[in-house]
């Protein structure tokens, strides 16, 4: 039987265990602390990177970007008008394809598609695309459309081409839109009013002038 | 060899979490530069009350162009009114589901004319004011104009019974003579001159309360 009054330094183990115990649970305190801060970290960034990921669309949206789901298709968007004048649109041509961009201005009716006073072929990728339309200071008009900055169609009219009474349709893209390539792409078309003989503006029922812009595949 | 365990575990945790925050932070890098370009082109317009108006401007970086995203909440018939020197445009319409739009207010001065285009949703009016010296004197001007434009600092929120004043350009009170004599305005009580232009938008009920209260 053991003394417990004794000096036996066998007695008195917790003095030498102590401090390991210690020592261990600094470290494993200093782990788990990094160990969490690790995972909470990565946690956050992976939401903050889905938050982003999820408004990303409403931006270009509003900031009139091509959205490209569907590679395949048309993709075509109008840039925001600054002015009344101002039609810019940026479009994206399928591979697979090639394509005419075609222009008309006179004898535009409400939904067919007209003979052009010019086309241009064009590859696929991604172009920028502009109506330039200006009345001159002698009432005349000069038209032009321009790709990638290049004028690709020009076309100058007398006066009387639009004798300002108005006009119905614009732009028919806004928002960033994918049409199937099997069907012409109608980006524009604004058709002059017409006055009577009383002198009031309407909108005719049959071709007038106006500007129509369309895309079409071309047969091989 | 308990204590070696857990300490083994917690290494393999910081390991594998460090190498998940590296690939987190490389994947958020590709997305938050594409979210900074589109942020930095329309800013960012974060919906915290689906009921209220929310403004937020966006950069043109252009002298006389102002332009901001606006939310409309649904259901509500929105009017919207420009003033600009004599003349001024208004329309309305009622806006079905919750929708965001562009305003925008853009001078330009053509030859002696000082016109303003404003769109605001669908809906756009271009104007003009014909006075070749008054529009040279708000080019020579141009940084001195008193430019009240809503939600200069990120996006505000406004309740849908607030007429929301989008811009309202003034002529500041040391250049009023000049003003006047530039606009031709004769006025023996050299009262201060109305605001360039002052575009406004709210619900039929806020601009008609607003027309009370001012005439009290």
């Amino acid at each position: 039987m053991s003394d417990p009054f004794s000096n036996n330094e066998e007695a008195v183990p917790a003095k030498s265990s102590s401090p390991k115990l210690l020592q261990f649970s600094v470290l494993t305190i200093m782990l788990l602390t990094a160990a969490v801060g690790v995972w909470v970290a990565q946690i956050q960034t992976a939401e903050q990177t889905e938050l982003m990921r999820l408004e990303i669309p409403n931006l270009q949206k509003a900031a009139r970007e091509l959205i490209i789901v569907d590679p395949n298709q048309y993709t075509a968007v109008q840039h925001h008008m600054t002015w009344n004048d101002d039609f810019r649109w940026r479009i994206y041509l399928p591979e697979g394809h090639r394509y005419q961009l075609a222009f008309a201005t006179e004898k535009i009716d409400s939904n067919n598609l007209v003979e052009p006073f010019d086309t241009q072929v064009v590859e696929p990728g991604e172009y920028e695309l502009e109506l330039q339309y200006k009345r001159e200071k002698d009432d005349s008009f000069r038209i032009a459309v321009l790709l990638d900055e290049k004028v690709i169609f020009e076309q100058l009219h007398p006066a009387g081409w639009n004798d300002n009474s108005g006009s119905s349709g614009a732009s028919n893209i806004s928002d960033s839109v994918q049409r199937d390539v099997d069907a012409p792409l109608e980006i524009m078309r604004t058709r002059f009013h017409t006055r009577d003989e009383k002198g009031n503006s309407s909108s005719a029922q049959g071709p007038v002038n106006g500007i129509l812009i369309w895309l079409d595949t071309v047969d091989e | 060899m308990f204590q070696r365990i857990i300490t083994a575990i917690l290494l393999l945790a910081i390991i594998v979490g460090a190498f998940q925050l590296i690939q987190a932070k490389t994947s958020q890098s590709e997305v938050k530069q594409e979210f900074d370009r589109l942020v930095a082109k329309v800013g960012r317009l974060e919906i915290t009350d689906p009921k209220k108006f929310h403004v937020i401007p966006i950069e043109t970086n252009e002298p006389f162009h102002y332009a901001w995203r606006v939310y409309m909440p649904e259901g509500l018939s929105i009017h919207r009114k420009t003033k600009f020197f004599s003349g001024g445009s208004s329309s309305s319409s009622t806006s079905g589901q919750p929708n965001e739009s562009i305003f925008r207010a853009r001078f330009r001065f053509v030859d002696d004319e000082v016109k303003v285009y404003v769109k605001s949703g669908s809906g756009s009016s271009t104007m003009g004011y014909t006075n070749k010296k008054f529009s040279q004197f708000l080019q020579d001007h141009a940084d001195e104009m008193i430019v009240g434009s809503l939600a200069d600092d990120g996006t505000r929120v406004f309740d849908t019974d607030q007429v929301l004043t989008l811009l309202k350009l003034e002529i500041p009170e040391h250049l009023q003579d000049e003003a006047r004599l530039a606009w031709n305005k004769r006025d023996k009580r050299k009262r201060t001159l109305p605001p360039l232009i002052l575009t406004q938008m709210g619900t039929q009920e806020a601009f008609a309360a607003a027309k009370e209260k001012k005439n009290e």
